[in-house]
């Protein structure tokens, strides 16, 4: 398990609650999918309990495949169950004069 | 008029016995007297050129500063990032007796004065100013030098994972001058500072030369792990001390502003509390210490124990009517939870404990296979025995910066393992290390090979008697190069 799988928790894409039945999550996913064709504001971003992060249509095809697969749809329930913003971003600051400090002006980029 | 002749005829001597092929076929004596030499020389006319009347007190003056040729390049002309004027003057003040190295240690003060003001950083130009590199492929020139300008060269490609091996390399050898020493740690720290890794600010700061910078990166680090709360004062002064203030000043802030450990909170011991806490210690940046890493895994421990896992998966299973394989679901959780588990430990600044729960030995475990399986697949690539040489240094040094970094991460993260590391993957490297001496004449890299695995293991070790020996040998060998 990664940040990027609880990032991608196919209940928080698909924005539904861990209990919602068959039924229930092909219709979110439908609903998105045609939300995010025609460009709709509300279906760009979701929660997650790391704070929003932007959604598009092969993460929702993604989410829907996943959720069709029985084992893989209670390992998503577990992990989807943690409250959005339960784990909030607590990051160390970086220190973004540090290559200025040993007299480096040139590109950083990794 | 003396001095001058002097300083013709020690030129001419150098013209000659830079032309008799390599250049570090010169016999070191010869080196170091040629050295004296040409600053006596230099001094005498500087105090000639100095004693006459006239305008000439600056001639005298700039005479008398490349008598002390480190602190002219180092302190002046490398911070004025004037673009060729390093390269020249450390190729004329530097006697030519460690031959092709010479050209490596122009080119990384070229590098580090292009990079004061960002100049002349093109592709094209940087490879124009690399070619000289290429001298180094004979590979018994190569040191400390020509490694970090190559981790130079691969971090301004955005190359920065080979460039981190490279500079830990250049910082701890042994035949890497001082000042290159510095540099290369300057790089080391600045970098994990960037990516906010304290936890390796930390590492890098046990190891290396001592200089101000460590001492205060160090400070602020430990401040900002909650692991020292270093007072304001003692900050404050190591601030002072450190080179590179102005920008040291957005530091020491970020280390101030960090007040006091935030008190752990004691979850349920429940599944939705342990689910909870696992999530806590994924999120980006969190500070998870070994300790925090400790309670998530003992809160696990207690989950899995009451088998709260399982039943939570059953009782899935049946409420949406699944027919699944309940043991291999909680399994693929219990691995995820693993994972995380490995990951912070990893991550969390070293504070061994007794009695650690199964579940975080099982995610130690698996950071030491995941760890070992890499170190395996380099170090099988490393030449050894007979194999013949293929004559690229940089492969080389660029396999072996690899190697040494996974085998320091590896004895930092189980010092206790270290002959159990050593029986797997030491003979291997030895012989790497005898290779690069006997095939490759590249002693500087084999003495760094016999010394790296010397200070590895236990001072009472059976085999430190035959790494002292080859320690000698490969020292003795680079000294006459």
């Amino acid at each position: 398990m990664t940040r990027d799988e609880l990032e991608k928790n196919p209940f928080q894409v698909l924005g539904i609650t861990p209990t919602a039945s068959r039924m229930e999550v092909e219709r979110a996913g439908q609903k998105l999918l045609a939300q995010l064709a025609i460009g709709a504001a509300s279906a760009q971003a979701y929660a997650t309990p790391f704070g929003p992060q932007p959604r598009d249509e092969s993460l929702v095809r993604q989410a829907l495949a996943s959720l069709r697969d029985p084992q893989q749809r209670i390992v998503a329930e577990f992990w989807a169950e943690v409250p959005s913003g339960a784990a909030p971003a607590e990051p160390l600051p970086r220190w973004h004069e540090a290559p200025a400090s040993i007299g480096w002006r040139g590109p950083w980029e990794e | 008029m003396g001095g001058v002749g002097l300083l013709i005829f020690i030129l001419l001597i150098q013209r000659v016995l830079a032309h008799q092929g390599s250049p570090s076929g010169t016999s070191p004596a010869i080196t170091s007297f040629l050295s004296a030499a040409l600053r006596w020389a230099l001094a005498i006319c500087a105090f000639i050129v100095l004693a006459e009347e006239g305008p000439t007190w600056l001639m005298g003056l700039l005479l008398l500063l490349a008598v002390v040729p480190n602190l002219v390049i180092h302190g002046l002309v490398i911070p004025s990032g004037i673009p060729g004027l390093a390269f020249a003057l450390t190729r004329a003040l530097r006697p030519p007796g460690v031959g092709t190295e010479n050209y490596s240690a122009a080119v990384l003060n070229e590098l580090r004065a292009r990079l004061r003001w960002g100049w002349l950083l093109d592709d094209e130009r940087l490879r124009r100013l690399a070619r000289p590199l290429r001298r180094g492929d004979q590979i018994d020139a190569a040191r400390g030098a020509t490694v970090a300008a190559r981790a130079t060269l691969d971090a301004l490609k955005g190359d920065f994972e080979h460039a981190r091996s490279l500079f830990e390399l250049a910082m701890e050898m042994r035949h890497s001058p001082r000042n290159v020493r510095c540099y290369c740690q300057a790089w080391l720290l600045a970098d994990a500072a960037k990516r906010a890794d304290y936890v390796e600010v930390l590492r890098l700061s046990w190891r290396g030369p001592r200089t101000r910078r460590r001492r205060f990166l160090r400070a602020c680090a430990e401040r900002l792990l909650l692991q020292e709360l270093h007072t304001p004062a003692l900050l404050l002064a190591l601030w002072l001390f450190a080179p590179g203030r102005r920008q040291g000043l957005g530091l020491l802030r970020l280390a101030l502003s960090r007040q006091s450990a935030e008190p752990l909170p004691k979850p349920a011991e429940s599944l939705a509390a342990a689910r909870d806490v696992a999530a806590h210690l994924m999120a980006p940046g969190a500070l998870a210490s070994r300790e925090r890493v400790r309670q998530a895994a003992q809160l696990w421990q207690g989950v899995l124990d009451r088998g709260e896992l399982r039943s939570w998966v059953e009782s899935r299973a049946v409420a949406i009517d699944a027919n699944i394989d309940v043991d291999a679901v909680a399994a693929r959780v219990e691995r995820a939870v693993v994972g995380v588990l490995a990951d912070r430990w990893q991550a969390a600044p070293p504070n061994p404990a007794e009695d650690e729960p199964d579940v975080l030995l099982t995610a130690i475990d698996d950071v030491r296979s995941r760890l070992f399986d890499e170190v395996e697949q380099l170090v099988s690539e490393l030449q050894t025995g007979e194999q013949g040489s293929n004559g690229e240094t940089e492969q080389h040094f660029r396999r072996w910066a690899e190697v040494r970094r996974l085998m320091s991460r590896y004895a930092a993260l189980f010092p206790n393992d270290k002959d159990l590391f050593y029986d797997s993957f030491g003979a291997h490297v030895l012989n790497h290390g005898v290779w690069l001496n006997n095939r490759e004449l590249a002693y500087s890299f084999g003495y760094d090979v016999f010394r790296f695995l010397s200070t590895f293991l236990d001072k009472e070790h059976e085999s430190q008697a035959l790494l002292k020996s080859n320690m000698k040998i490969a020292a003795r060998s680079a000294a006459q190069q």
